[in-house]
């Protein structure tokens, strides 16, 4: 997973990050829109690749670099919705669910039984079916085996159809 | 269509790829230029920095000089990847922490140009300290530091030679070969005896520095004549400091654990804001510190910094002023630092016991409750695995909860290992004896729980003497292979308190308690008590799902007690009829004095978190108000935004609405908000700047902020009404309330009179 990057070693470590970024601006900045919206998107992505210039050194080679890239992406998301719950709460009456990236423009039902499920199971399911990882890559993703990666991704998948059933999806 | 979830999900994806935006290479170019790495010749900053207060060329001569990727300082990497290594002062090995100054470029918004002076840390013996720092200094910074982001740089010249240091009665006197002198304008020969200076004078015993060039004492430098005193002090050289300096640790220098941070800084208003960030780059503490002197003289700041890792590992420190236009980082300094997990010999852990505790009558419990063990950190799955079978002594928990075991007696552990995120734990065969399907379930759970407990560990493997097992007891209890957390929840109460575990440290005021909860409309209730049963904190905090499904919940507690004591951790839930507490779980946990706590720097005397510090500067005169209710407007907001409780407290009306629903006072439900992360004081004071409107209901006249607040509802509001509200709301609040008909947010009312009724949020 952090085998070194040969053959583009040869380049300046500048250029070889200026490739990566080229390479992978536009997923990472698709990965954040999904889930913290368009606003704050772009902060977001230069914070992932901030980290990723500091960290260059131990960048995975692909075709692992974009897995790893979303790992990062995911705890920058984490730390950026930390700090917005803050700012989120109206209330605790009015606010019982966080608000999410993705409903603002077409609440529905599955955007409902998605907000019901867990943090972690929502991740993995936006990383199938948004991402388009596979186990593996997501596995690099969540920092798990690829075992492990589908066991969640299957029992996310029937935890949404249970949802989506209770709450009068599907119709 | 699918009808299968999933697939929707998919086809509906808020951003396909096709519609990602073209990489712009403008921040690609950003990212890689902070202080872009420099092979030979100029540093970026030379260039950068070319219209600042240093003279930088005089006739093409070169007057920075770098000593980058010369062999001549090869052996330096060793020493600074030793440094980790060695704790501070004089180790055994008669090793010792010192420093040497050099240059780095820094952008300084609103402060005079860089470059600026940094300690770099370097291991010397602890028997002859101080020729060999000053050689080092000498040295120059070793090949990684000048081509690292950002570099260092050096204002001695090369081929400078040290003949030798000597130190009397707080003075060193350092003799240098003319090298030394050579080349540059007065700005690099200001720096370069800076830098002697300030490596010196870092050592405690030294206060001043005397120079002598090839035997000669001096004190005029260079063809500019640079004069310095004699000896030369820290104090004649404040110029090439940045305005947020980090003295200790150095850069790549070890933390401690805890971190003791310190410092000078010239800063507006003396606050100084720090963040401890670790080796993914994301922030482990934040919080702000007072220097000794501010706005206009340079002061000196300390903070203890308690962190967590895992593991050993490089982190940063970054220190900034925050501006006082905006609140954004300027004057940032940032130091490479070695994080190390605590030292002290044991570590607080958890193991999962059986506990009382009421969910409802069908299913009551016993459930599973975390109690706190102290665990070997070398060999801490083993020490938590072992803690976990020796069950809970009896009379463990005294009265409340009852705590027992599922685990029979005699079963002894095998080992425990680790393959990836899988502990696999090997039980001898009694762990499957006797006991019916629930105590099975219970004793599985117990052992999945603890070890997940890990941050990373997510499942367990089971063994029984060396045999993978999947199915457990007479009856058959199957578990999945590795086995997590179960989704079902029915070995877990109501509310669960997930942290302190039970018989924990509570640690320093705020208690940082953290949950799961499956209760009505997500609403945990939290009380805090003494161990004479007083109540030291009453608040709630909302869970991140409810009303039939399972949230977290998390909530800062502030406290003070005088003395150690055991104190009591309740959490609850209110019953939806008559709002008594059902559901309660119960934690002791261990309270301790204040003090040490930094982070109260930035809170008002009375201890409590309050946001109305961080509200607007003046508020706005508003003709047309009543005397009466323009003066209590006044006075509430005066109260809002120095945080002053007590006055608060003392404009209350009679009748006074801060809640629909709740207990305590007014003054206890806004504190309660304000530990859980919520700022009601500072929309409190917020909304006294907004336009208001008047309202009569019942012969009744009522002065209400904001205008938003109205009778006929949200549709009859002007544009103006809405604008009014932000950046309190933002437009997805806006669309609520206009989804919900009328703005429900928080209100402020008084009557004509002057009595201040109500300060409310809600329908």
């Amino acid at each position: 997973m952090t085998a070194p990057r040969t053959g583009v070693r040869a380049l300046p470590p500048e250029e070889s990050f200026r490739r990566v970024f080229s390479r992978h601006y536009g997923a990472v900045y698709a990965y954040a829109a999904r889930r913290v919206g368009w606003d704050d998107a772009p902060d977001s992505t230069s914070e992932v690749f901030t980290v990723a210039w500091r960290k260059f050194r131990s960048l995975p080679a692909e075709p692992d670099t974009l897995p790893w890239l979303y790992g990062v992406a995911r705890r920058v998301v984490a730390n950026h919705l930390r700090s917005q719950r803050r700012r989120d709460r109206l209330d605790a009456k009015v606010a019982t669910t966080p608000r999410i990236g993705w409903s603002d423009a077409d609440p529905t039902d599955l955007d409902d039984a998605l907000a019901a499920l867990r943090e972690d199971d929502r991740e993995v399911l936006m990383l199938a079916a948004w991402e388009g990882l596979t186990p593996a890559e997501m596995g690099r993703a969540l920092g798990c085996s690829a075992n492990t990666a589908s066991v969640r991704l299957h029992r996310a998948r029937g935890r949404l159809s249970e949802v989506w059933g209770s709450t009068g999806g599907g119709r | 269509m699918s009808r299968d979830p999933f697939d929707q999900m998919k086809s509906r994806n808020p951003m396909p790829d096709d519609q990602a935006p073209a990489a712009p290479m403008s921040v690609a170019d950003r990212i890689v230029g902070r202080g872009a790495v420099v092979r030979a010749g100029w540093p970026g900053w030379v260039v950068a920095t070319a219209a600042a207060a240093f003279v930088l060329a005089v006739g093409g001569g070169m007057l920075w000089w770098l000593s980058g990727s010369g062999d001549e300082v090869a052996g330096d990497n060793s020493t600074t990847s030793t440094v980790a290594a060695t704790t501070t002062s004089a180790g055994p090995q008669g090793v010792l922490d010192a420093a040497a100054y050099f240059f780095v470029d820094q952008t300084s918004p609103g402060w005079e140009g860089g470059p600026y002076l940094i300690p770099v840390s370097r291991s010397v013996s602890a028997s002859d300290p101080y020729p060999e720092i000053v050689s080092m200094l000498v040295d120059g910074p070793n090949a990684e530091e000048a081509a690292q982001t950002p570099a260092f740089a050096t204002a001695i010249p090369v081929g400078t030679a040290l003949h030798g240091v000597t130190v009397t009665g707080g003075v060193a006197t350092v003799d240098l070969s003319a090298e030394f002198t050579s080349g540059g304008g007065s700005a690099s020969m200001i720096g370069r005896v800076a830098q002697i200076v300030y490596t010196l004078t870092r050592f405690e015993e030294i206060d001043g520095v005397r120079f002598l060039i090839d035997g000669t004492p001096t004190t005029v430098f260079g063809g500019e004549g640079v004069t310095v005193s004699d000896p030369s002090t820290r104090a004649d050289f404040s110029d090439v400091l940045p305005a947020v300096m980090i003295e200790s640790p150095a850069w790549n220098g070890a933390a401690g654990n805890p971190a003791v941070i310190t410092g000078t800084a010239n800063v507006f208003e003396a606050v100084v804001s720090l963040a401890l960030v670790d080796d993914d780059g994301l922030i482990r503490w934040e919080g702000t510190t007072m220097a000794t002197c501010g706005t206009g003289c340079r002061g000196d700041w300390t903070v203890t910094i308690p962190y967590t890792v895992d593991e050993a590992q490089w982190g940063s420190i970054i220190v900034w002023e925050a501006s006082a236009m905006d609140g954004s980082q300027t004057n940032v300094r940032e130091h490479r630092i070695w994080l190390t997990p605590s030292t002290t010999g044991e570590t607080e852990g958890a193991v999962y016991f059986l506990g009382g505790g009421d969910r409802d009558i069908a299913a009551s419990g016993p459930y599973l409750i975390p109690v706190a063990r102290l665990i070997d950190p070398s060999a801490p799955y083993v020490s938590t695995m072992q803690a976990l079978l020796d069950g809970p002594p009896a009379g463990e928990g005294g009265i409340t909860p009852e705590i027992s075991t599922a685990i029979p007696e005699g079963t002894t552990l095998n080992g425990v290992t680790l393959s990836g995120a899988i502990a696999v734990v090997d039980l001898s065969a009694e762990f499957t004896s006797g006991g019916g399907s629930f105590s099975m379930m219970g004793r599985v759970a117990q052992v999945i729980y603890t070890m997940t407990r890990f941050p990373e560990i997510d499942g367990v493997r089971f063994l029984i003497d060396g045999i993978p097992t999947t199915v457990f007891g007479g009856e058959g209890i199957t578990v999945e292979d590795p086995a997590t957390r179960p989704d079902d929840d029915t070995l877990l109460p109501a509310v669960m308190i997930e942290s302190p575990a039970f018989g924990a440290e509570g640690g320093d005021s705020p208690l940082v308690a953290t949950g799961t909860a499956n209760v009505f409309e997500a609403t945990v209730s939290i009380t805090l008590r003494a161990a004479d049963g007083g109540v030291l904190f009453e608040g709630f905090t909302t869970a991140t799902c409810g009303t039939g499904c399972r949230g977290d919940w998390e909530i800062a507690i502030p406290y003070e007690v005088d003395t150690a004591q055991w104190g009591r951790l309740e959490a609850f839930e209110s019953s939806a009829m008559d709002g008594s507490p059902i559901n309660v779980r119960t934690h002791q946990v261990w309270l301790m004095p204040g003090g040490g706590s930094t982070t109260t720097t930035t809170l008002p005397a009375n201890g409590a978190q309050c946001s109305g510090l961080v509200a607007g500067q003046t508020l706005v005169d508003q003709p047309g108000l009543p005397d009466a209710v323009a003066d209590k407007r006044n006075a509430i907001w005066d109260a809002a935004v120095e945080c002053d409780w007590d006055q608060l407290e003392r404009l209350l009306g009679g009748e006074f609405s801060y809640s629909f629903g709740g207990s305590g006072t007014a003054i206890d439900h806004w504190q309660g908000l304000e530990a859980g992360g919520d700022d009601p004081i500072y929309f409190l004071a917020e909304l006294l700047n907004r336009p208001f409107g008047v309202l009569t209901n019942t012969g009744v006249t009522y002065y209400v902020w904001p205008s938003a607040f109205n009778q006929s509802g949200w549709n009859d509001l002007s544009q103006a009404d809405i604008d009014a509200l932000r950046p309190l709301y933002d437009d997805a609040e806006l669309a609520m309330f206009e989804g919900n008909g009328a703005y429900i947010g928080y209100r402020v009312g008084i009557l004509e009179d002057g009595t201040w009724v109500y300060f409310v949020a809600g329908d």
